[in-house]
């Protein structure tokens, strides 16, 4: 038996990469996703590699990165995601999966991106990385705030014990933190596209020792308007009509997560947002949790509005060029500002 | 009394032990590991890591591959073959 990984034709082999998708990730609708995910994402075409039996046409495994504009320290660069990680369950013997995770460090190794990264949602995930000697940089985190227990309760207790969610609600309604309200700032739903001002922003907001992804307006509008799968919510902060930050909402199953809470004076600004989406959520979610890497800057605003950590969520692994500046940046103490909407492919 | 254990028990032994999945179902010399879902990747490099110490032979990325690992019976051999000997004496 011979196993090797060669480049796919997201073209030609279409077809090819969606079957064996469906099969080993059956949980995701990848047909519906494949176009907006593959091919339209304005940092570019994913790349994507099969690992083949004996023959090429033989396909066993296919992994995927995904192209992604990141602000590492104050310069713009092009990275990749890995993501859409397969391989059949006769081969996961951790050759084919080691010799697809090795593709994908060769446009690394190239020069075409500074680093790629994988985030991993389980330990199962880390065995190519453990065996390639790498760790994790950084995991991160779910964190949760308890909005409604009216569905734990009919889980538990069935449909007759509604005064008790009422009683429960009331008191989880509070123990959230006060209601926080900027004087001049005003929060309100932004609908339609993101428009210049939003890279603008993106764009005047620098750390150093930080890494975060780009949030241009090309790239919020694939990310969140043309996404197939998922509909989003935003929130904008405005001061005198200047855009100081927003919030990005997606509300699935009785469960709202904060996928994204990003712009300037965020301290205060942040948690006038938060309490915003709080308010939006309480009346149909039971839930409200969001994801931040285990260095996150907005880790603080969110404890402080009551969410409590609950589980480590993923891990982040970066590969980098050995020897090249964007090693050093990593080794020299970088700070991973990661949230939901760095993680998700 | 002296008991010669073959690398096939000592292989089942820690399969049992390691893997749930192999506790609840039992798991025979033939029995596909991979297909059945009783190894996954994080489990063969338990298995390697396993199978380095027990035997003292070190397992290269490209012996990592499905056929090696798809039963106790394959494995058995494939460490036969890297070690040149079929059984291990247990103290």
């Amino acid at each position: 038996m011979s196993i090797f990984v060669r480049p796919a034709d997201l073209s030609s082999e279409r077809r090819d990469l969606l079957d064996v998708l469906k099969v080993n990730l059956p949980f995701l609708d990848h047909e519906k996703r494949f176009d907006w995910l593959y091919r339209a994402n304005p940092d570019g075409p994913a790349r994507s590699w099969f690992a083949c039996q004996d023959t090429r046409d033989r396909i066993v495994g296919v992994v995927s990165v995904f192209p992604r504009s990141m602000w590492v320290g104050r310069d713009l660069k092009n990275c990749g995601q890995v993501g859409d990680f397969a391989t059949a369950v006769s081969h996961r013997s951790l050759g084919p999966s080691l010799l697809m995770q090795r593709a994908t460090f060769e446009p690394v190794n190239a020069g075409i991106w500074a680093f790629c990264y994988d985030c991993p949602p389980h330990d199962a995930g880390m065995s190519t990385f453990r065996r390639l000697g790498m760790e994790a940089n950084s995991s991160m985190a779910r964190y949760a705030l308890p909005l409604r227990v009216d569905r734990l309760l009919e889980s538990r207790l069935g449909r007759n014990w509604s005064f008790l969610s009422a009683v429960g609600n009331f008191i989880l309604k509070l123990y959230v933190a006060p209601p926080t309200r900027i004087q001049d700032v005003e929060i309100k739903q932004h609908t339609g596209p993101f428009g210049e001002e939003f890279s603008a922003l993106d764009e005047s907001i620098k750390d150093e020792h930080a890494i975060r992804g780009a949030r241009s307006a090309a790239h919020l509008n694939w990310r969140y308007l043309q996404d197939p799968l998922q509909q989003y919510e935003v929130l904008t902060a405005r001061r005198d009509g200047e855009l100081l930050a927003y919030l990005v909402l997606c509300i699935a199953d009785g469960t709202a997560t904060v996928v994204d809470l990003f712009g300037k004076e965020i301290s205060t600004v942040g948690a006038s947002l938060i309490s915003a989406v709080v308010r939006r959520c309480r009346p149909s979610c039971q839930i409200l949790q969001t994801f931040l890497a285990e260095s996150s800057e907005l880790t603080t605003l969110y404890t402080e509005a009551h969410f409590r950590q609950r589980s480590i969520s993923a891990r982040i692994v970066a590969y980098t060029k050995p020897d090249s500046d964007m090693s050093a940046f990593l080794r020299n103490g970088a700070r991973w500002a990661f949230a939901q909407a760095e993680v998700r492919a | 009394m002296s008991q010669v254990r073959t690398t096939n028990t000592q292989l089942r032994e820690f399969i049992l032990q390691k893997f749930p999945l192999a506790r609840k179902r039992g798991v025979k010399d033939g029995d596909l590991l991979l297909e059945n879902g009783i190894l996954d990747s994080m489990g063969v490099l338990e298995l390697v890591h396993f199978i380095e110490q027990e035997y003292g032979i070190l397992v290269s990325d490209e012996e990592l591959e499905p056929d090696n690992f798809q039963s106790i019976d394959k494995l058995a051999a494939f460490i036969q073959t890297k070690t040149g000997r079929g059984e291990q004496p247990s103290v």
